[in-house]
């Protein structure tokens, strides 16, 4: 039986509100923070509902649960910047990305995939092409982790569903949302103590295990919720 | 992350009546204070200001006689990230002039100075919980919520849901404590069961995941067996959304809740005023 609208608009309010008190309890108390001495604060699960939000629900529910976490890193005193522009306004993304994301890839191929994934290797090639015009190990650096990191993904492509890849890719794509637009806005409002090349150092230290992070417990939990990739069922608590 | 304990005292969100003249202010009222004085304590720098912005927390908090015990409880576990936070900002703390205006005087010597500005800085973080705090321990979640939902009612007109965004703002809040009950008992069962909680060294960043996805994922799925039962219970109650939907109790503004909204809105001019004028 096809659930009227009314009850998919129900269980979408309920869906953002009980993944903003997620939220909420990762980002205000200090179980969802991995703690890192750094001038941006900590590195954060918080905004894995969001992603989830966005994936399961689509994008209107991950920019209400990504609100919630704006809301809450702003309210958080683990968070020590306040302007809005910077913890608010870039995070509303977070949970939207995840979804076009998502449903992007979600019926696409694995030919395809491959393909998307030659591509951004290929333009983090180019970057660290142009970063080696300036600190040439740097460079070389990122670009021998760059290939390897690309092997190994394309390995574990050939060999897991779509649906798990988007999972990861969708994971992926939100954290590096929150990551990048938050550090630009803080360097174009110029918060003190983050210059240009702090944010990169933030970005790179913090931005890429962020990211690891949310891809691999958006893979669990979505694929615990949906059944996919799962064997067997576990108990309630 | 490792102890389970007091994480549900963590919560803000835990209405204490006293029936004092602050819960009996109109919610809305309550609210766009709230949020003024938000604004003031995340514009302010000067260290006297946020002194006095405490004071005057304190001073609220004392007129809606919350006990003191409950107002402080969500602060107590937040004690280690705070002392961690300002021990990093007393070493790295930029040079003395990143702190702007309206700051102390630069004659006192540097070592001074940053641990004035790594305490300022702590005062101001105990400042936003302290006032999130008395915000929703004296307003109920159901007056908070009609508040939202009042406050939004003039973006319905570009098509802004706000009786929506009320609901879910409303039972988030709910929520929020009951989830941290709930990671509460997930970790005793995990302990059971010999899973180890205790994060590792940072650099066993896989480990590290899987430590909480031991936490995360039971979490989430008892999230969303959550939704099932809220949404098939709010089905079976006929729920409609806002249209049409009439309130039991009917926020009216009195003189004193205007008084009140313009206090804060003066509080937040002095503290921009005395910014701008370098005072304090």
């Amino acid at each position: 039986m096809q659930p009227e609208a009314q009850d998919v608009r129900i269980r979408s309010i309920i869906t953002a509100g009980l993944l903003s008190a997620i939220t909420l309890l990762l980002a205000l108390t200090p179980v969802g923070f991995i703690v890192v001495p750094t001038p941006a604060g900590s590195a954060t699960i918080a905004h894995i509902p969001a992603i989830i939000a966005g994936i399961l629900e689509g994008p209107l529910v991950g920019l209400i649960v990504s609100l919630s976490f704006g809301i809450a890193s702003f309210l958080s005193p683990l968070v020590p910047v306040k302007d809005p522009f910077v913890i608010i306004l870039p995070r509303l993304l977070i949970g939207v990305v995840a979804a076009w994301v998502y449903q992007g890839l979600r019926r696409s191929s694995p030919t395809t995939l491959t393909v998307l994934l030659a591509l951004v290797t290929a333009f983090i090639l180019y970057a660290a092409y142009e970063i080696a015009q300036a600190y040439l190990w740097l460079g070389i650096a990122v670009a021998v982790v760059t290939i390897i990191g690309a092997v190994l993904v394309a390995v574990w492509l050939r060999r897991q569903e779509v649906a798990v890849v988007s999972l990861a890719a969708a994971g992926i794509a939100g954290s590096l949302t929150n990551t990048v637009l938050v550090l630009t806005a803080a360097v174009l409002r110029q918060i003190p103590g983050i210059t240009t090349e702090v944010a990169f150092g933030i970005g790179l230290s913090q931005g890429i295990p962020e990211a690891v992070v949310s891809a691999i417990v958006v893979v669990i939990v979505v694929g615990a919720i949906r059944q996919i990739g799962t064997r067997q069922r576990g108990s309630r608590i | 992350m490792a102890s389970a304990q007091g994480l549900r005292y963590a919560s803000i969100g835990h209405y204490i009546p006293t029936d004092s003249t602050i819960h009996r202010l109109d919610p809305r009222a309550k609210l766009l204070s709230a949020g003024l004085i938000v604004i003031a304590m995340v514009l302010a720098t000067g260290q006297l200001i946020h002194l006095a912005l405490l004071a005057a927390v304190l001073l609220m908090a004392a007129l809606a006689r919350i006990p003191w015990r409950f107002l402080f409880a969500p602060l107590r576990p937040l004690l280690p990230v705070f002392a961690v936070l300002a021990l990093f900002q007393f070493l790295f703390a930029g040079a003395p002039n990143v702190a702007g205006n309206g700051t102390i005087s630069l004659t006192l010597p540097p070592i001074v100075l940053r641990l004035v500005i790594a305490l300022t800085s702590l005062v101001r973080l105990v400042n936003l919980v302290l006032l999130v705090t008395l915000l929703t321990s004296t307003t109920s979640s159901s007056g908070l919520s009609s508040a939202i939902e009042l406050l939004l009612r003039p973006l319905n007109a570009i098509g802004l849901p706000g009786h929506e965004l009320a609901l879910v703002g409303s039972i988030a809040l709910r929520f929020m404590p009951i989830f941290g009950e709930t990671l509460e008992s997930i970790m005793l069962a995990q302990r059971a069961r010999g899973v180890s909680l205790e994060p590792r060294s940072r650099w066993k960043l896989l480990d590290n995941v899987r430590t909480m996805g031991n936490l995360v994922v039971p979490l989430f799925v008892d999230l969303f067996r959550r939704v099932d039962e809220l949404s098939l219970a709010m089905q079976a109650r006929c729920y409609q959304g806002g249209r049409g939907r009439t309130r039991l109790n009917q926020p009216t503004y009195r003189p004193k809740d205007y008084l009140v909204v313009t206090l804060a809105a003066l509080l937040l001019f002095a503290v921009l005023a005395a910014q701008r004028g370098g005072i304090a």
